[in-house]
């Protein structure tokens, strides 16, 4: 039997609940528009009833709070993290390609395509009235246009590359700073947990975390003890994990690696050797010694077939030379040079010069003399004789050229570097140095550099986000760049000449090739960019060889495009119209004999029927390889095309369309992914969302509950002042 | 299901903004009036746009040929009518030349309109349109026709002018002097109408060939006619400070005689006078040099040779046959430029007719079909409104509004 008191405790209980529960409305209702907050509620209770002695059997004793807790389905969270990746990575695409398209500006009537068109309209006007001054400046203005819009895409096309990086390097140092507050979340709530209690709250915000972060990265989560979750960032071939609950020295975030810097440390030098870039391919493309710059050139197998010092390549089998204005010089077996297409020789008993078998006169400052007509051949070359008549150094300009047993070595600045052809080996200082092409398409960093003959050499990766690198005791670092995916540095201070992928790895690098989410889609984009400027320097390539090799009879006369623009490999970066056809329009050639204006218009005809040709241009690298390709014959003037390839026209519609084709793919994936995390999101908040009129019922409920239990107490004092009375 | 506040704004917010997204495009279309307004509204017909409006403008570009042919030959055939009656004249007064009873006088005064006419036929020749002389072939920038004491010389070239008129279409549209005045090419017709070709010599020179680059030959005088048609082969044998101070002259009658002989040229000119009645001066060239060889041939001319026989009181009209052969000649290349002028006529209503399907096509392809647009345009702003009206009355609502 239970007294009234016992009563009076029930309604406490009573009041207690129901003020628990009010304060629990009042708390969604004043989160209902916080962002990640999940509807809680009061998980109610009967409290243990008492036995009665009596044999009625027990006697409730009120209710009681058993938990608050959360209303949230975790698989719609997993759903949603899932989509908002997928969906970020296509609205990084989707944002960039729009850029991209308005770069290209097509169709419309001031594209790329415009320009190619008049371009090829100004040759046929040309063709049509070959003796007008106006129509040479037409096909120059025309060509000019067209060459500073091919510019002007390219570079614009770089810039939203690097932009493309930079989002990435800041996406890379938001990452971090999630990571480190889930980290610090992951603490507190294992600390509640351990006392016993639901940290609704605190779990809410590490939950709207991990929704941010799924929009960089595709993530997957697992659950640790104590309510803590480790997450991991989900790549092509398997997963890095970013946090570990259960592992609180875990410490791992991700890097941006901008560029690489390898240089050799050598103490018996006293100059660095520097890399200083690689192109596409992963090739070096340029080294640095004592601040003189080499580029290397490359043949199609990958092997060294160059080299290029201030403007001046030597190439071949270590014999020939090229200097800065394209002017060539090549050194014969039989001691002969041949420069410009006509031979100079020595006379070994006499010592006297011969140019093609003629007598030549020297005058004093070393140049050559025809003697008929007084006049300079090859101006600004001069060179020495050696003892026995045979040629030892030449100078063209500035630049000085040694010849010894058929090594080349230029002299410029101070710095001397050889370049034997037949070895393919270059030398700097005196030192070998053997260069091979980094591999990128295996992931494994071949890239040798050393100095034959030297064991102490250190190969070292610079210019890391090195703050950051600090941090992390177990590293997880994640180089991205999409042009430094096989490079990587070690953790501490240097490692040996030769790393690769495995390596690399064991020194916690990994290179983070991610499923999907916003850096995957800005990644995937620099990618793509890249496709596209390759393919304007391939059109550029092809405009420039044909259009030089027709215009200037296969070399006879002057180029029409700069010569630079037909080995580069930023064709589109570098190519523009011949600064003397630029001053004097009436120096583009239009008619068989070069050099004559006069009522025939063949040449510039055709030029003018490029625009029809067929050509494959992929396999186009030089006027040798065009000429084999489209058949020309500048004898009759003819072109056949060939019968696979496409115009230069076609090449860049379809540039257009596989662009279109990949942004109409973004824009669609947009549209879908938004419309599908819509139907995820309002599912969401139809589960864990805030009603506001179910909040008003809930809060009559327990007011009306609240007023019923002070009622019961109201009767309970009654009854006990009536029991009072009687005493 | 249940519907909580934030779910019902939620939801109405995105539906509104599809709308927006919906009529953005659509007003963007209108206001361009073109369907493809980027590669990604429809990246084949992005495509086809591009393609056409290249086709279209190269379309355009050869009508410009087709027009600047039609004007060429319209002058050329002017010009050939012109001829044809001048030479019409001259048959008449060869014919009456020929009349026993013309005393002396009367064939001076054929004589004198005779010159007269030859000199006309060289203004016909020399004719030009924007500074383009038409008979010289593909040299339209120098005379082709001059005449030096006497002596008429053609320095036009051999080649016709070729014009592309459609894609890969490609029409020679000249009729080059080189056909109706010098005739090299008819073997047993040993005149030539009224001038001689010096400028299609071809030179055989060490490291250089023809006119181009070795010195220009002129010829001055009158041609003897009696000597019939020379060939004349010349060699540089010493040149001093650019000019030729030394030549080997070789001349081969048309009986096949040759005779050859060694001049040092006077104030430049290798004086043929007593051979020939002509002189010969190779202009100073860097490229004069010994070794040089010019081969030519001169004729006879036949207005020079109707000339020289009514000088001498003689009847002209053996000649009449070679004239009709000229006339014949003249009239064929006039009906070959009328030909041509045909040709070129349907050719442009071909182009024209090209164009307008390309334009059409292009239209078909790129452009926005308004009235549709229109509809659909005010078909969506209906839905908008409504939206904003039925979202205006729900979200308002909410249980608060009821309770006290």
């Amino acid at each position: 039997m239970s007294g009234l008191f016992s009563t009076l405790s029930t309604s406490n209980k009573g009041l207690q609940v129901s003020q628990t529960a009010l304060q629990t409305v009042s708390h969604n209702v004043s989160n209902a528009g916080t962002k990640g907050y999940s509807m809680q509620r009061v998980q109610v209770v009967t409290s243990l009833p008492l036995s009665n002695g009596s044999g009625v059997g027990q006697i409730g004793t009120g209710a009681e709070v058993s938990s608050i807790t959360r209303v949230r389905d975790t698989f719609l969270d997993y759903q949603i993290r899932k989509e908002t990746s997928i969906s970020s990575q296509y609205s990084a695409r989707d944002e960039f390609l729009s850029q991209v398209d308005a770069i290209f500006n097509e169709p419309s009537s001031t594209g790329l395509s415009k320009d190619l068109s008049s371009f090829w309209n100004a040759w046929s006007q040309l063709a049509s009235s070959p003796e007008s001054t106006t129509a040479r400046t037409l096909v120059v203005s025309n060509a000019k246009s067209l060459a500073s819009t091919l510019n002007q895409i390219y570079s614009q096309l770089e810039e939203l590359q690097d932009n493309a990086g930079l989002i990435i390097k800041e996406d890379d140092f938001s990452i971090n700073g999630m990571l480190e507050q889930i980290k610090d979340l992951n603490a507190q709530i294992k600390a509640i947990y351990i006392s016993g209690q639901t940290p609704n709250d605190l779990l809410d915000q590490r939950d709207l975390l991990i929704d941010e972060l799924s929009k960089n990265i595709e993530i997957t989560t697992s659950e640790g003890e104590f309510g803590g979750i480790s997450i991991s960032a989900r790549v092509n071939n398997g997963a890095i994990t970013l946090v570990d609950c259960d592992n609180e020295k875990y410490d791992s975030g991700l890097a941006y690696i901008g560029s690489l810097d390898y240089y050799i440390e050598d103490d018996s030098l006293s100059e660095r050797i520097s890399i200083e870039g690689t192109n596409s391919k992963g090739q070096i493309e340029s080294i640095k010694y004592n601040n003189v710059a080499m580029d290397l050139k490359y043949d199609p197998s990958g092997s060294i077939s160059g080299v290029q010092i201030d403007g001046t390549i030597l190439s071949g089998n270590g014999d020939t030379v090229t200097f800065s204005d394209g002017k060539q010089m090549t050194v014969q077996s039989d001691n002969t040079l041949v420069v410009d297409g006509q031979t100079i020789s020595v006379d070994s008993d006499t010592g006297k010069i011969k140019v093609d078998g003629n007598d030549v006169d020297i005058n004093s400052s070393g140049q050559l003399i025809d003697t008929s007509s007084n006049k300079i051949l090859f101006d600004g070359l001069s060179f020495k004789l050696a003892s026995g008549n045979t040629f030892s150094s030449f100078s063209y300009g500035d630049e000085d050229v040694d010849l010894n047993n058929g090594i080349l070595t230029v002299s410029s600045n101070g710095s001397s570097i050889s370049f034997n052809g037949s070895k393919g080996t270059i030398s700097v200082g005196g030192e070998d140095i053997a260069i091979s092409a980094l591999d990128s398409s295996n992931i494994k960093a071949t890239a040798t550099l050393y100095m034959e003959g030297n064991t102490n050499r250190v190969l070292r990766i610079e210019n890391i986000d090195k703050d950051r690198w600090d941090d992390f005791s177990a590293c997880n670092v994640i180089a991205f760049n999409y042009k430094e995916y096989s490079k990587f540095k070690n953790g501490k201070s240097s490692f040996d000449t030769t790393i690769d992928y495995d390596q690399a790895s064991s020194f916690g690098f990994k290179n983070a090739d991610f499923i999907s989410g916003s850096i995957k889609g800005y990644r995937s984009i620099q990618d793509e960019i890249e496709s596209y400027k390759e393919q304007l320097n391939n059109l550029a390539k092809v405009l420039a060889i044909s259009v030089n090799e027709i215009h200037s009879g296969a070399g006879e006369g002057i180029s029409f495009f700069t010569k630079e623009a037909e080995t580069s490999s930023e064709a589109a970066k570098v190519i523009s119209v011949n600064s003397i056809l630029d001053e004097d329009p009436t120096k583009v050639n239009a008619g068989t004999v070069i050099g004559k204006t006069s009522g025939d218009g063949t040449r510039a005809n055709l030029i003018a029927r490029l625009k029809t040709t067929k050509i494959d241009i992929l396999s186009i690298d030089s006027a040798e390889s065009f000429i084999n390709n489209t058949g020309l014959d500048l004898e009759n003037f003819t072109i056949k095309g060939s019968s696979s390839g496409t115009t230069l026209d076609d090449y860049f519609n379809s540039l257009i369309s596989e662009l279109g084709v990949s942004y109409q793919e973004a824009s669609k994936m947009v549209d879908n992914q938004e419309s599908l995390l819509t139907q995820l999101e309002t599912r969401k908040e139809s589960i864990s969302g805030v009603s506001l009129d179910e909040e008003m019922i809930n809060m009559i409920q327990f007011q009306k509950a609240y007023v019923a239990n002070a009622k019961v107490i109201n009767a309970v004092q009654t009854l006990l002042d009536s029991v009072l009375s009687l005493v | 299901m249940r519907i909580t506040t934030n779910y019902m704004t939620k939801t109405y917010l995105n539906d509104l903004n599809t709308n927006l997204e919906n009529m953005t495009k659509l007003e963007e279309q209108l206001s361009t009036g073109s369907s493809i307004l980027s590669s990604k509204d429809d990246p084949f017909k992005a495509y086809r746009t591009m393609q056409l409006s290249t086709s279209i403008a190269s379309n355009d570009r050869y009508l410009e040929n087709i027009e600047d042919a039609i004007t060429w030959c319209d002058s050329t055939s002017t010009s050939l009518s012109e001829m044809i009656s001048v030479m019409q004249r001259v048959r008449e007064l060869t014919v009456q030349s020929g009349d026993g009873s013309y005393n002396d006088t009367q064939l001076y005064s054929i004589q004198t309109e005779i010159e007269q006419l030859k000199d006309e036929l060289m203004q016909i020749g020399n004719t030009e349109i924007d500074g383009r002389y038409i008979f010289g072939g593909d040299e339209t920038t120098r005379t082709p026709f001059s005449n030096n004491e006497g002596f008429i010389m053609y320095k036009g070239s051999d080649r016709g002018i070729n014009k592309e008129l459609a894609q890969g279409v490609i029409m020679d549209i000249a009729a080059v002097g080189n056909d109706f005045s010098v005739d090299s090419s008819e073997e047993g017709n040993m005149y030539s109408l009224f001038a001689n070709n010096t400028a299609i010599i071809k030179g055989s020179t060490t490291g250089a060939s023809g006119y181009e680059d070795s010195g220009d030959l002129t010829i001055s005088g009158n041609y003897d006619i009696s000597k019939g048609k020379c060939s004349i082969h010349m060699e540089v044998l010493s040149v001093s400070n650019k000019a030729v101070t030394g030549v080997k002259v070789t001349i081969t009658g048309s009986d096949g005689t040759s005779s050859e002989r060694i001049i040092s040229p006077e104030d430049g000119k290798i004086d043929l006078t007593n051979e020939l009645g002509i002189k010969i001066s190779i202009d100073d060239s860097l490229n004069n040099r010994a070794g040089n060889t010019y081969d030519f041939d001169v004729k006879p001319s036949i207005m020079d040779g109707i000339i020289g026989l009514l000088k001498n009181g003689k009847s002209a009209a053996d000649l009449i046959e070679q004239v009709d052969n000229k006339l014949d000649k003249l009239l064929y290349m006039s009906s070959d430029c009328g030909a041509i002028q045909n040709r070129l006529d349907t050719m442009k209503s071909k182009n024209k007719d090209q164009s307008l399907n390309l334009k059409e096509l292009l239209s078909k392809t790129s452009e926005v079909d308004i009235s549709e647009a229109y509809i659909q345009y005010s078909s969506l702003k209906n839905v908008y409104i409504a939206s904003l009206k039925t979202g205006a009355g729900i979200i308002q609502q909410s249980l608060l509004d009821y309770l006290d």
